[in-house]
């Protein structure tokens, strides 16, 4: 896979690449949103575990709400325009066979991103979430593209 | 088309009248939830606002001692070498206090920013907690608290964790003892390492914490009774910090306390030495075939 340095984004972290580089990292109910920025050929990536901060803890990228509006904020900090930027959804896998829980966090987390984006007007394009996989994904943020394998 | 008897008919009604309730309850729930993290979170902003004030004077305070007194030492030629010792150990005891201050904020502000990264090494964990109370000394010498360690023999212990990250954990137990701890009494420190997990318990012999505050302790920006102890001292980031970054380490916090019975916090850290941990590793995916299906 080329010569790109890699990092890997733990959960609760997020990163906003200046040069170009493989962004990876590995989900199960977590989402990671790649955002891309295709007139700069520039990309970030977050990787949250839970849709809504409660006001418990502190306020991290833990939490979509927050993890979000940050990477959204960092790209536009980072000199990149709304229009020009495309988002693709991954993870938010239903890993318990519990499938009578109410609150499926997986799907929640999802849910989250697609209103979000959608909310700042930001293109989404076809990403791979649900399921009950896990899922490794590789983000290279020159091209945009993202590579996936289940676990 | 099939007809159905009398019972069946009745039976679907009954089925679809429990789901639909059990459906309203379930709304009901989430309702409540929502109330709750209203609540809470008109609370944290209430919250955030005091944090401004006590940041301020956690800064501003000890940054005014050490202006005065090395101000004091550089103007007074003929102090006595005893006199400069005692002014140089208070310089050296506030900036102690910034330090850690300083330390707790932006390690916050980087948790929040989301830029924060595990680095785990081999290290002494009994040289790290010895090197903490030394640094703290001082500010137990002030209160007449002495230091008393359990499990610390032999005196060394290395395991594989982020050094720097369960250095700000054990100093913000630490440094939470001393302040609460009665004038005069002891922190106990107590390790145990078992089965790849360490222990520390850290206790004072304060005023406790009701069980009714013991989530919220860990919540942001809060601080449960500040007038006990040093009015002023700390801003209510300690806590919630010392939980992230044990989360993140795959460790665990437990806090046993009573109302005038003191408190022990208790934080367990898995030894990561026998560990191979490939996770959090960075992979260049080389081994990997993609077809086109895996591609987005």
């Amino acid at each position: 896979m080329n010569n790109l340095q890699a990092k890997y984004i733990y959960s609760s972290a997020l990163f906003v690449a200046q040069q170009p580089i493989i962004l990876n990292t590995i989900l199960g109910s977590c989402v990671a949103v790649c955002l891309w920025d295709r007139a700069k050929n520039t990309g970030g990536m977050n990787h949250y575990m839970l849709p809504l901060w409660n006001g418990v803890g502190l306020a991290s990228p833990k939490y979509g709400n927050i993890a979000n509006d940050l990477l959204v904020k960092k790209m536009l900090n980072n000199g990149s325009k709304t229009e020009n930027l495309i988002a693709k959804f991954f993870g938010g896998a239903r890993i318990l066979d519990d499938t009578a829980r109410v609150f499926d966090i997986g799907q929640h987390n999802v849910e989250l991103a697609f209103d979000i984006y959608a909310d700042y007007g930001i293109e989404i394009a076809k990403g791979s979430t649900g399921g009950t996989r896990g899922r490794k994904i590789f983000f290279n943020t020159q091209t945009g593209e993202v590579m996936q394998k289940y676990l | 088309m099939t007809s159905l008897t009398d019972r069946q008919l009745i039976d679907e009604l009954q089925r679809r009248i429990d789901q639909r309730s059990q459906a309203y309850e379930e709304l009901e729930q989430l309702n409540r939830t929502l109330r709750q993290v209203n609540r809470k979170l008109i609370e944290a902003e209430r919250l955030k606002t005091n944090f401004l004030s006590n940041a301020r004077n956690e800064i501003i305070n000890p940054l005014t001692a050490i202006l005065s007194l090395s101000e004091s030492l550089s103007a007074n030629e003929n102090l006595p070498a005893e006199e400069i010792r005692r002014r140089a150990a208070l310089i050296y005891q506030e900036a102690v206090h910034l330090d850690f201050q300083w330390h707790n904020i932006f390690a916050s502000a980087e948790i929040e920013a989301g830029d924060v990264a595990i680095e785990f090494y081999d290290f002494d964990i009994m040289q790290a907690v010895k090197d903490i109370t030394a640094k703290f000394k001082k500010i137990a010498a002030d209160r007449n608290v002495r230091f008393v360690y359990d499990g610390f023999s032999p005196d060394k212990l290395i395991i594989r964790s982020d050094p720097q990250k369960l250095q700000l954990i054990l100093e913000n137990l630490i440094m939470n003892a001393v302040q609460y701890t009665y004038h005069g009494t002891e922190v106990n420190i107590a390790l145990t390492h078992k089965e790849e997990m360490v222990s520390i318990a850290v206790t004072d012999h304060g005023s406790g914490i009701d069980s009714a505050d013991h989530e919220r302790i860990f919540d942001r920006f809060s601080r449960i009774n500040p007038a006990v102890a040093t009015p002023g001292q700390g801003h209510g980031l300690g806590l919630p910090l010392t939980k992230y970054y044990l989360e993140l380490l795959g460790g665990e916090i437990k806090l046993h306390s009573q109302r005038d019975h003191g408190s022990t916090f208790i934080i367990r850290i898995p030894d990561r030495t026998h560990t191979t941990d490939s996770s959090g590793s960075a992979t260049h995916g080389e081994d990997f075939l993609f077809d086109q299906s895996e591609l987005f």
